[in-house]
């Protein structure tokens, strides 16, 4: 156990460090002039030459990737790198504050956006999935499939904008103002605040993965269905919705466990679309809008937390089915 | 009264008849054994009188449980009997058991599914249950999971959970199927032991007419979904009125060992034939269950045999013998770490790195059988793609050549030329075997090394398959090492046998005299443990034994 995570945590490591290099090459290869980027709109070509030399930009791509990963750029003296202790991402050329604690401010935002649609559409792909399977080839099931395949196909941006307008615009319209349209209010402050901001997002990024999960599910029980074991558990006059719930779910989870840690991932590295209609100041507008101002300390610090997210969360997956079934041990 | 009874029981799938009315009873006490070869209703038939069949099935007649008719009784009514009325013990205890729950929770289960019982109370109760059943240290095992199980401790766990609440009925579906020898015979003792003690009405379901021997009171003889014949059990073993009746009593075995030892040695290999195979002082272990203290666990010592051409030879022992791990190293599937093979004096495989150890021109010369034709066939592939395979491999032949060769070999092994275009899972548990054989044979090998090649069969079939072999054995004049758990397999097609025990090999001799007058205690053990012992003390009547 000990040789394995040790070996895992070697794997994660090395992995960021891969992704490392090659976000730094891709910003390198798609900013040509990153220093006129940052310079005001008519900056004189002496000043951007000035900002390039601050910054290091004509330097040696070696000497910059040194940089990078061992001191950080010399801004205000503060030597910062990912090998210094603590690590540090570097600094926001734009912002003019260090990357790690821009990111750091963001990830309330968007863990909390993450956790609950997790939360969200895990319990209802799990009803709707067993449900499904249970009654499966009755009208209740091709219902289900329906809205499931209804939900896939219908992107976020198209659906954000659809529960925006009748959940925040419409019932304000009629008075009723049960959803804020944007804004984020942390938890600590007021739970219920935060979770009433953040339920039209949730809905939204639930939405979008209901009808995966559901299906998946669907056919992962059907196939636990068939197993001996509920036979067994028949046999040994279980209830049935224990017999559901308790047998053929468990053992039907292993498929869901690995693709919702990753989904998890995906949108811990940044939710764009849904952070962007409901007006969500996450990790993924972070990355959005340095990539489009050309800040590529926040770039490559916002793939390397996305890369992050994807390691922490293939750990989990992975530690959750051992604690499972430790028979995958061996 | 009796404590179940079903009457002109009909279960139908998707419009089509499989079992056509079928009747049965059985009184407190006493044991029925339900006999037929697989698909001949007998599983389907209980499964649908007690509501375990999928709502696709549809079930009529009557089915009376102490005295109330259940069929068509409500989900919920039902369940309330499974399990506190009616224990159920299946075949297959590594697939029954759950996977994700330990032994304990699964036994506690089937009380907590109709009582209430406190914490401690339930505890103590699967602890009970458990010594109960015989496994040893319950407090230590109660927590683990059926994996760390033996097979035979597992299906002590199902047994247990099966007499839980005290059920007046036990239905037992070929319990002892996977089964080595002697465990078989130990869970038939322990079947028997709680059937006496606690006056339960048993329905035990076989394919073998010799296990029930010991255990059944009444036989109900089923084929294709009919009764064929239903008698107490002496009858049926003395004067069995049907032809299939004593066709599957012929396939049980019951007229001895030796004596069909003796018979089958139709052709006995001469000494005077060369060596064809030399297994020389291998051992082979692997590691431990253990990943972080990297324990080595020795699984041969020191093995020497020969098999000489033209000769089959036996390998018997129970399953963690190492007989399939022999096998594996002489088809060329692994290397030893100690030791070497080789054929017609030519070391072929010795310690080195590398899991496939032998070079192609042997490959063809060593061909292999493996145990389940369902699993060893590509079940996406036709048999005449399966079959043409080897041809495409091992020689230069046009595709026309191929095709005649492939329906030659459908023949060898007397199957119809329409199996050709069939799949797999279109054949039958036999026919696939006898693909495997085909395939096996297609190369004209000079040996087979054929693992378990009849365990999963139906007795009958295994009768067929043996049959075939032996033809094929004299027709091509190859040599075959036979793995088998089963010795009455092995009495019957083999001329010498060696004995396996704990990876050392306790015995080895001519097949007569090692089941005649075997000399290590744990051959003497083995061969105590075939089932039919009462019978073997009270020779079955030369009439019976003629047809054998």
């Amino acid at each position: 156990m000990i040789r394995h995570t040790g070996g895992l945590i070697f794997r994660a490591l090395s992995t960021l460090l891969i992704v490392l290099v090659i976000a730094f090459f891709i910003t390198r290869i798609a900013y040509r002039n990153p220093a006129a980027m940052l310079a005001p709109r008519n900056a004189s070509q002496q000043a951007i030459d000035a900002i390039a030399h601050a910054l290091r930009l004509n330097e040696p791509w070696y000497l910059q990737l040194w940089y990078y990963l061992y001191r950080g750029p010399d801004i205000q003296g503060a030597p910062m790198g990912i090998a210094h202790w603590p690590p540090a991402l570097g600094y926001s050329f734009r912002k003019q504050t260090p990357v790690t604690d821009l990111i750091l401010s963001k990830v309330p935002v968007t863990l909390s956006l993450a956790l609950g649609a997790v939360v969200i559409w895990m319990t209802l792909s799990i009803l709707l999935g067993v449900i499904a399977a249970r009654r499966q080839g009755s009208w209740l099931d091709r219902l289900i499939s329906g809205f499931a395949y209804a939900s896939l196909s219908v992107p976020t941006f198209l659906s954000g904008i659809l529960i925006s307008y009748f959940l925040f615009f419409q019932l304000s319209n009629h008075g009723v103002f049960w959803f804020p349209s944007s804004g984020y209010v942390p938890l600590t402050k007021d739970p219920f605040e935060w979770a009433r901001h953040l339920a039209l997002p949730w809905l939204t990024l639930a939405l979008a993965e209901i009808g995966i999960f559901q299906q998946l599910i669907r056919a992962s029980m059907l196939e636990v269905l068939g197993e001996d074991y509920i036979r067994t558990a028949r046999a040994k006059g279980v209830p049935e919705w224990r017999v559901y719930y308790d047998h053929a779910l468990k053992a039907a989870l292993n498929p869901v466990i690995t693709l919702g840690g990753l989904e998890l991932a995906v949108i811990m590295g940044g939710a764009i679309v849904t952070e962007t209609i409901f007006g969500l100041d996450g990790v993924g507008r972070l990355a959005i809008n340095s990539a489009l101002e050309g800040d590529f300390p926040v770039v490559i610090g916002t793939t390397i937390f996305a890369a992050a997210s994807f390691v922490f969360c293939t750990f989990a997956v992975d530690i959750t089915t051992r604690w499972r079934d430790p028979a995958s041990l061996s | 009264m009796p404590i179940f009874s079903v009457a002109d029981l009909r279960v139908a799938f998707g419009g089509v008849d499989v079992v056509h009315g079928v009747s049965f009873s059985v009184e407190s006490g006493r044991t029925l054994a339900i006999v037929g070869e697989s698909g001949s209703g007998k599983s389907v038939s209980l499964l649908g009188a007690t509501g375990l069949l999928p709502p696709a099935a549809s079930v009529r007649g009557s089915v009376l449980h102490k005295g109330d008719e259940i069929l068509g009784l409500s989900a919920g009514d039902l369940r309330r009997r499974r399990g506190a009325d009616i224990g159920f013990v299946f075949q297959d205890p590594l697939s029954n058991l759950y996977p994700l729950k330990t032994i304990g929770q699964q036994i506690a289960e089937a009380i907590t599914a109709h009582r209430r019982v406190g914490r401690g109370e339930l505890r103590q109760r699967v602890l009970d249950l458990l010594a109960d059943v015989g496994i040893p240290d319950p407090s230590a095992r109660v927590n683990d999971y059926p994996r760390q199980f033996s097979g035979g401790m597992r299906q002590r766990v199902m047994i247990a959970a099966a007499i839980a609440l005290n059920p007046g009925l036990i239905i037992a579906d070929e319990p002892t199927t996977a089964l080595d020898v002697t465990v078989q015979a130990s869970i038939l003792d322990l079947l028997k032991r709680i059937q006496q003690d606690h006056g339960t009405a048993m329905i035990f379901v076989s394919h073998d007419l010799a296990v029930v021997s010991d255990i059944a009171d009444d036989v109900l003889v089923m084929r294709a979904g009919h009764v064929v014949e239903q008698a107490p059990a002496e009858l049926i073993y003395r004067a069995p009125r049907q032809a299939y009746t004593r066709e599957l009593l012929g396939a049980a075995r019951l007229g001895g060992l030796v004596a069909r030892a003796a018979r089958s040695s139709l052709l006995p290999a001469l000494p005077s034939m060369p060596d064809l195979l030399s297994v020389s002082a291998i051992a082979r272990s692997f590691a431990g269950r253990s990943a972080a203290g990297g324990l080595i666990r020795p699984v041969l010592t020191n093995i020497s045999f020969t098999v000489r051409e033209n000769e089959i030879v036996g390998l018997v022992g129970e399953s963690g013998s190492g007989k399939s791990t022999i096998g594996r190293l002489i088809a060329g599937l692994d290397r030893p770490d100690e030791g070497s093979i080789s054929l017609r004096e030519r070391i072929y495989s010795r310690p080195g790195v590398g899991g496939i150890a032998i070079d192609r021109k042997l490959r063809s010369d060593i061909q292999v059988i493996f145990q389940d034709p369902y699993a060893s066939l590509n079940p996406r592939r036709r048999i005449r793609s399966i079959l043409a395979e080897p041809f495409i491999i091992g020689t230069r032949l046009d595709a026309a050549a191929i095709r005649r060769r492939v329906q030659d070999l459908v023949r060898d092994v007397e199957l119809p030329d329409d199996v050709l275009d069939r799949y797999p899972a279109q054949l039958s548990g036999g026919q696939r075997q006898r693909v495997a054989i085909a395939r096996a044979i297609a190369l004209e090998p000079s040996l087979i090394v054929a693992d378990e090649p009849v365990s999963a069969l139906d007795i009958t079939t295994q009768a067929k398959i043996i049959r075939l072999l032996q033809t094929i054995r004299r027709q091509r004049g190859l040599s075959l090492l036979f793995i088998s758990h089963d010795l009455g397999v092995v009495s019957e097609l083999c001329d010498r046998v060696i004995v396996l025990e704990k990876g050392v090999i306790v015995e080895a001799g001519e097949t007569g005299r090692v089941f005649g007058a075997p000399r290590h205690p744990y051959t003497v053990r083995l061969i105590d443990a075939i089932p039919g012992k009462v019978l073997r003390r009270n020779p079955v009547p030369e009439r019976i034994a003629a047809h054998a």
